[in-house]
């Protein structure tokens, strides 16, 4: 055990320590606050916009996100001349309230359609006084009509009502869950195998294997890539919980939160999504742990990630496929081993599967991982012995009839 | 005490390694020499556990060897490795914790070994930045700082300098007296003949060479003569007893059938008085590994 912590200790800090970690750690980090600034920004700016009122009768005009300058027509013109205003207002309340507006090429397109409402509003107001409307009639016409929307679900003839928020919100999840499984898994994936590629190539391997077990260095090597893993998962909810008080003080932010139930977030899905991620990224470790064992020099790397990646990118296509709607192929990949991990957290986020079928196929997901683990652990031993230049396939098979003669001694 | 029984291994059809016999002592150094392919790398294979034998036993002072804590061992692989963006401290440090010592210790002797050797390199540089023969040292290092009991290096003199090689012997005499049991490999005999006080050579997985260097020499009898004479080569070709002569400068190297045919050479090359030289001497190991290697199976 006690050299099981130290190979952990030695793979877990070199690279927590390295540079590509840490950037894979920041970087979506800076791409949020990237996003969330430009936002604020361009939020910010619209708020600026300023347009010049001309109107016969003195009235005071209200237009939503818009500062108002009340001016005479040959000062408004001024201001344009001089960009001090993106647009000048004419407002005619006879015979009825009409207006004309003179804008700036580059004035946001929000503009148009604040003025129009602006100025329907004060219409109703003007033919409520004419007709003469109490306020409380007023408020009553212009109450729409209550619309509430359920999106529903038919399962085994059963109508499940589902949240519409959620649902946006899962779609959103969705999408994200299939870049995010699918990065992970290459990135942690490559991880594990430049790492026992590297020692192999560089013949570390036989020095390490006369020290500590091929077994205990396998299985410290995989667990220390979950421990980074975790360690990322780890910062990014830290992250979150120091932000979102800030966040929520961004007028962006509040309206997305007003819009959209956060508590979605704690629900199943994400839970589920979260598992297959941890699940995924295990199975992948120990894939890329095989096809790292296979190489006989570094330049092979390449070779050995391979394989992983093309998994990925089955998965992440399939995955893409789900999004479009729901097919044959995709309901049986969501429960094929390396495939089912990305596929049906996505099926399950968008409802085309039950949460029963994403907890069957995460049992699945698991209990491959087991017996997958168990068995590469096995192989790995002989793995790390053979060097042939002819390829990974070879040398695997080389490999396996070293295991075999060495299993007919035990 | 390493002691070796019976060890067989084979792969598919090949054997090879057949039925292997040897001890090292403590405080012994033992050379294995072969040619390429001759058993040695499996043979160290498994003692360290990488592989099982298909017969016979390894022991370490009398108990089986396997299941226990392989820590004691210190290993030099025939191909040498480091991480190359670590620093060296770190990379000994961690070799060295795997076979039981703490960070602290390490540091603590680190440098005298770094004197010992005399590493061209500062404690905090990185692999990569060192020469190939410095690289061989700090593996080296690797291998020994935590002096282990019984020590196994394959081919540990193969592209060193003879300034290095030399410190290379001091490092393995020195944990000799300390009291370990040492394996190593060679291609040179030199070194097999300097540093060995035992040897055993393979061939094709069997042992066909087995005691100490001058135990193997003497076995041959002393078949070889150095000659400076009046005598022709010629002449010496044609006296009975003598299989080849070699001419070097004005020495002649004779190879006898048997020792006792050097007497009458002696008698014949001062029949007329003073001669410069006359030495009689067994083969060298050289000689001996090469009429090893050419022998047939019979």
């Amino acid at each position: 055990m006690h050299k099981f912590w130290l190979v952990f200790k030695h793979v877990y800090l070199k690279n927590i320590k390295s540079g590509s970690w840490i950037f894979m750690v920041v970087f979506p980090v800076l791409l949020i606050m990237l996003a969330v600034g430009v936002g604020y920004l361009a939020s910010g700016m619209e708020n600026n916009t300023k347009v010049a009122v001309v109107s016969d009768t003195p009235i005071q005009m209200k237009i939503p996100d818009v500062k108002v300058e009340n001016t005479t027509a040959a000062k408004a013109d001024k201001l344009l001349k001089s960009e001090k205003v993106e647009g000048v207002l004419e407002i005619k309340m006879t015979p009825e309230v009409s207006g004309k507006l003179t804008m700036q090429d580059d004035a946001p397109d929000s503009l148009k359609i604040n003025v129009t409402q602006a100025l329907s509003t004060l219409k109703l107001q003007v033919t409520a006084a004419k007709l003469k409307l109490a306020p409380k009639d007023v408020a009553e016409l212009v109450t729409p009509a209550t619309l509430t929307s359920n999106s529903v679900k038919v399962d085994d003839g059963k109508i499940v009502t589902k949240d519409e928020s959620a649902a946006a919100l899962n779609r959103i999840l969705a999408v994200t869950i299939t870049v995010v499984i699918m990065i992970v898994t290459m990135i942690y994936g490559s991880l594990v195998a430049q790492e026992i590629a590297t020692e192999k190539g560089t013949r570390i391997m036989e020095i390490l294997l006369s020290a500590v077990s091929a077994k205990t260095q396998f299985y410290a090597k995989v667990f220390a890539v979950m421990g980074l893993l975790l360690t990322q998962v780890a910062i990014y909810a830290l992250a979150i919980a120091v932000a979102v008080p800030f966040l929520k003080q961004i007028k962006m932010v509040k309206q997305v939160l007003e819009m959209v139930d956060l508590s979605a977030l704690l629900g199943v899905v994400p839970l589920m999504a979260l598992l297959f991620l941890l699940v995924g990224t295990f199975t992948y470790a120990v894939l890329a742990a095989l096809a790292g064992s296979l190489v006989s020099s570094v330049e092979q790397v390449q070779m050995a990630v391979m394989p992983l990646s093309m998994l990925g990118l089955v998965g992440y296509f399939l995955s893409l496929t789900a999004q479009a709607g729901d097919s044959w192929f995709v309901s049986v990949a969501s429960y094929i081993p390396f495939l089912n991990i990305s596929v049906m957290p996505v099926r399950v986020a968008l409802n085309q599967a039950s949460f029963a079928e994403g907890w069957i196929s995460l049992g699945v997901a698991v209990v491959f991982m087991v017996l997958f683990t168990m068995l590469v652990a096995k192989v790995y031993k002989s793995n790390v012995l053979v060097y042939s230049d002819s390829g990974l396939l070879k040398g695997f098979k080389r490999s396996l009839q070293i295991m075999k003669a060495e299993k007919n001694q035990k | 005490m390493l002691k070796i029984e019976n060890l067989t291994k084979s792969f598919g059809n090949m054997t090879a390694v057949d039925a292997v016999n040897f001890e090292v002592q403590s405080g012994e150094i033992m050379g294995l020499i072969g040619q390429n392919g001759a058993g040695k790398t499996t043979t160290f294979r498994m003692i360290l556990d990488f592989l099982t034998p298909n017969q016979g036993q390894i022991f370490w002072n009398g108990q089986p060897l396997k299941g226990q804590d392989m820590s004691f061992i210190g290993y030099l692989p025939e191909e040498r490795g480091l991480y190359p963006k670590m620093r060296l401290q770190d990379q000994i440090s961690y070799f060295a914790q795997l076979h039981g010592m703490t960070k602290k210790e390490v540091n603590e002797v680190l440098p005298e070994w770094f004197e010992r050797f005399e590493v061209k390199g500062k404690l905090r540089d990185k692999v990569k930045d060192l020469s190939k023969g410095n690289q061989q040292k700090v593996q080296l290092i690797a291998a020994l700082i935590f002096h282990p009991k019984l020590i196994i290096l394959d081919e540990p003199f193969s592209g060193l300098d003879p300034v290095n090689a030399g410190l290379l012997e001091d490092g393995i005499q020195m944990l000799k007296a300390e009291g370990s049991a040492i394996i190593f490999s060679s291609h040179d005999m030199g070194n097999v003949q300097a540093l060995s006080d035992h040897l055993v050579m393979l061939r094709q997985g069997k042992v066909v060479l087995d005691g100490t260097v001058s135990q193997i020499r003497d076995s041959y009898g002393k078949t070889k003569i150095f000659l400076q004479s009046p005598l022709t080569k010629e002449e010496l070709e044609a006296t009975e007893g003598v299989l080849k002569v070699v001419e070097h400068d004005h020495q002649m190297e004779l190879t006898l059938a048997a020792e006792e045919v050097g007497q009458e050479i002696f008698k014949m090359a001062t029949a007329n008085g003073y001669i410069t030289e006359f030495r009689q001497e067994p083969p060298t190991l050289d000689e001996i590994f090469r009429l090893k290697v050419g022998e047939v199976d019979a």
